[in-house]
């Protein structure tokens, strides 16, 4: 889709950019990492001729951009950026509407289209159509500048550093949002950024770059688990073990659990078939209620015991939660197993800390 | 939308010009003054002749002035930047009496030396506020704007001249209070206006006369002051949106 070949940027003598060749795949959610300084942003402006790259050449669907003016391949690439850029006299439809209007586009199409991208980014039409810049807020605002690149379909989306201005729950939402857009819509985005922990949570594949160079090219998990160098190991930080779990998923690691269906029953005796020390105990509707500490009773084949209310709100896994905040539950609750839960508490398996350690 | 403080003072304008005379006479009769009462032309025709001038007049100084403005405000035009900014303060710092000698000589007399020397005493605070407005506006609505493929002609049209707009228009409201004042000078090489009775009033020494001219003067002024007031009030209802902080 993209192809960068041989890449270098000069200004006066001092090289920010340095012989970088890679391609990006269609459909691919492209992160390009590194420290400020690196040359990020200066590598994301030359995939849209923002920026003349010196030497090289840069390719899209295989054709060579230096061919295409400027502007013209502006308009069919979505461009997004950390300070938003909304023009502040037009309205949130003025705004979403510019380029279609630059590839005079049919009118009435255009507000179908604005309409249905600011459903999509998740701002409500009726409410925020006719809004002025000033009136929104952070968040919001960046919704409209993601709704503004999506607006003329673009097939490739740019984004520099989008998220960096905006508190870590609206970033997380919008991050969340991003990964949904890129899915449902097939784009391929580029995606530059300084934050190690939003390229892991986004990225089909990193590049991390430093000096103008290129020092790796790889999905998270692999980036993750083979750090190419002592720059990436610093680079990723200590925690690289606990941000891989950010990238691995709760479905992916449970397994059945031993159940006690309550059905309206006071809790009676159990049989042979608990092997483990312990059990969950559902309701009549499989809803997780608590669990039972197994090990202290006696070693009778009827044992009777009480058990543990707990809630599955607080105290069980989700089905597509991270094992990062699983892990972290885990701790919370120093417990080595957790119940896995459906969002409405149907008890569905259970997910256990050894499995984790072992098979990530 | 259109203040009260326009309507006020513009009815107060009117309402001066058609009856100043009539209190003069009246003022006469008591102090048996051995001067005319009434000056020849009515002032409301010198009033309209005066607003026509300095609109004229301001008219080519934005063009002109925002034209330069632009130039150098543009990449390719930062060579232009000082001489233009020098051209402006030169045009300023010379008296339009002394544009008026200049130009008797050239263009005659009349009002177009006049004219010639408002244009030039008003291009100063044009040229300043073009550029300054545009170059107040955030670099990142810029680069939004060349990110999304928009051309120089478009980004200037959409973009900078409404951005600027507001700053640009308080530039006018400046040239034309300033040039308001001064247009009554050009009553001396014959251009008319409410200069006219005030000239001929020191000549003869009669206090009618330039009392006349001054109290409509001031009117004026007050007038077109609020009214261009509205004017930008309009205008930068878009523009002064981007001073509201965004948090």
């Amino acid at each position: 889709m993209i192809k960068l070949d041989n890449v270098s940027k000069s200004y006066n003598q001092t090289r920010v950019i340095d012989c970088i060749s890679l391609e990006i795949l269609k459909g691919e959610l492209f992160v390009i990492i590194g420290p400020s300084g690196s040359g990020k942003t200066t590598l994301l402006k030359m995939i849209n001729k923002m920026i003349q790259p010196t030497t090289g050449k840069i390719y899209i669907d295989g054709v060579d951009i230096s061919s295409i003016k400027g502007e013209l391949l502006r308009r069919r690439i979505g461009y997004v950026i950390q300070d938003i850029g909304l023009l502040p006299h037009m309205s949130v439809k003025e705004n979403v509407s510019i380029v279609p209007k630059l590839l005079k586009m049919n009118k009435k199409k255009i507000e179908e289209k604005v309409v249905r991208i600011l459903d999509m980014v998740g701002l409500d039409p009726s409410i925020y159509l006719n809004k002025y810049p000033s009136q929104l807020s952070g968040g919001q605002a960046q919704r409209v500048g993601i709704a503004r690149a999506l607006a003329a379909d673009a097939q490739v989306l740019l984004m520099d550093e989008p998220f960096g201005a905006l508190d870590p729950i609206t970033k997380s939402h919008l991050q969340n949002q991003i990964s949904r857009i890129h899915k449902k819509l097939n784009k391929t985005i580029v995606f530059v950024t300084h934050d190690i922990d939003e390229a892991i949570k986004i990225a089909s594949r990193i590049a991390v770059i430093k000096d103008g160079r290129l020092v790796q090219v790889d999905t998270p998990k692999n980036i993750l688990s083979k750090p190419k160098n002592e720059f990436i190991v610093s680079f990723l930080g200590s925690d690289r073990a606990l941000k891989k779990l950010s990238r691995l998923y709760v479905k992916d690691f449970m397994h059945k659990a031993d159940r006690i269906n309550l059905a309206g029953k006071d809790l009676g005796y159990l049989t042979d078939a608990v092997t483990k020390n312990y059990i969950w105990i559902t309701n009549e509707n499989d809803i997780l209620k608590g669990w039972a500490d197994l090990s202290d009773s006696d070693q009778d084949n009827k044992r009777q015991v009480s058990y543990i209310e707990v809630d599955y709100k607080m105290f069980a896994a989700g089905v597509d939660e991270t094992l990062k905040d699983t892990v972290s539950k885990m701790l919370w609750h120093s417990s080595k197993v957790l119940p896995v839960c459906k969002e409405d508490g149907k008890l569905i398996g259970e997910i256990d800390l050894a499995d984790i350690i072992t098979k990530t | 939308m259109i203040s009260k403080k326009t309507v006020v003072s513009g009815t107060l304008l009117i309402l001066f010009d058609i009856f100043a005379y009539n209190v003069g006479l009246y003022i006469k009769e008591l102090s048996s003054s051995p001067y005319k009462a009434r000056y020849p032309a009515s002032l409301l025709s010198l009033s309209i002749e005066h607003i026509l001038m300095v609109t004229v007049a301001t008219l080519f100084s934005v063009i002109v002035g925002v034209l330069l403005g632009v130039i150098a405000t543009r990449k390719w035009g930062n060579d232009f930047l000082y001489p233009i900014n020098l051209i402006a303060s030169v045009s300023q710092s010379f008296p339009p009496v002394a544009v008026l000698a200049i130009a008797v000589p050239i263009v005659g007399f009349g009002s177009k030396p006049i004219l010639i020397a408002l244009f030039a005493y008003g291009l100063f605070p044009i040229i300043q506020n073009t550029i300054a407005g545009i170059k107040s506006i955030e670099p990142s609505i810029k680069e939004a704007s060349i990110g999304m493929g928009m051309g120089a002609t478009d980004i200037l049209v959409k973009v900078e001249l409404p951005l600027a707009a507001g700053t640009i228009l308080a530039g006018v409201k400046t040239t034309t209070i300033i040039n308001i004042g001064v247009a009554a000078v050009g009553a001396v090489v014959g251009a008319g206006g409410l200069g006219a009775p005030m000239i001929s009033g020191l000549i003869d020494e009669n206090q009618f006369y330039i009392a006349y001219a001054s109290i409509a003067i001031a009117f004026l002024s007050i007038f077109m002051d609020s009214l261009l007031t509205d004017l930008e009030t309009i205008v930068t209802i878009g523009s002064s949106r981007k001073s509201q902080s965004r948090s």
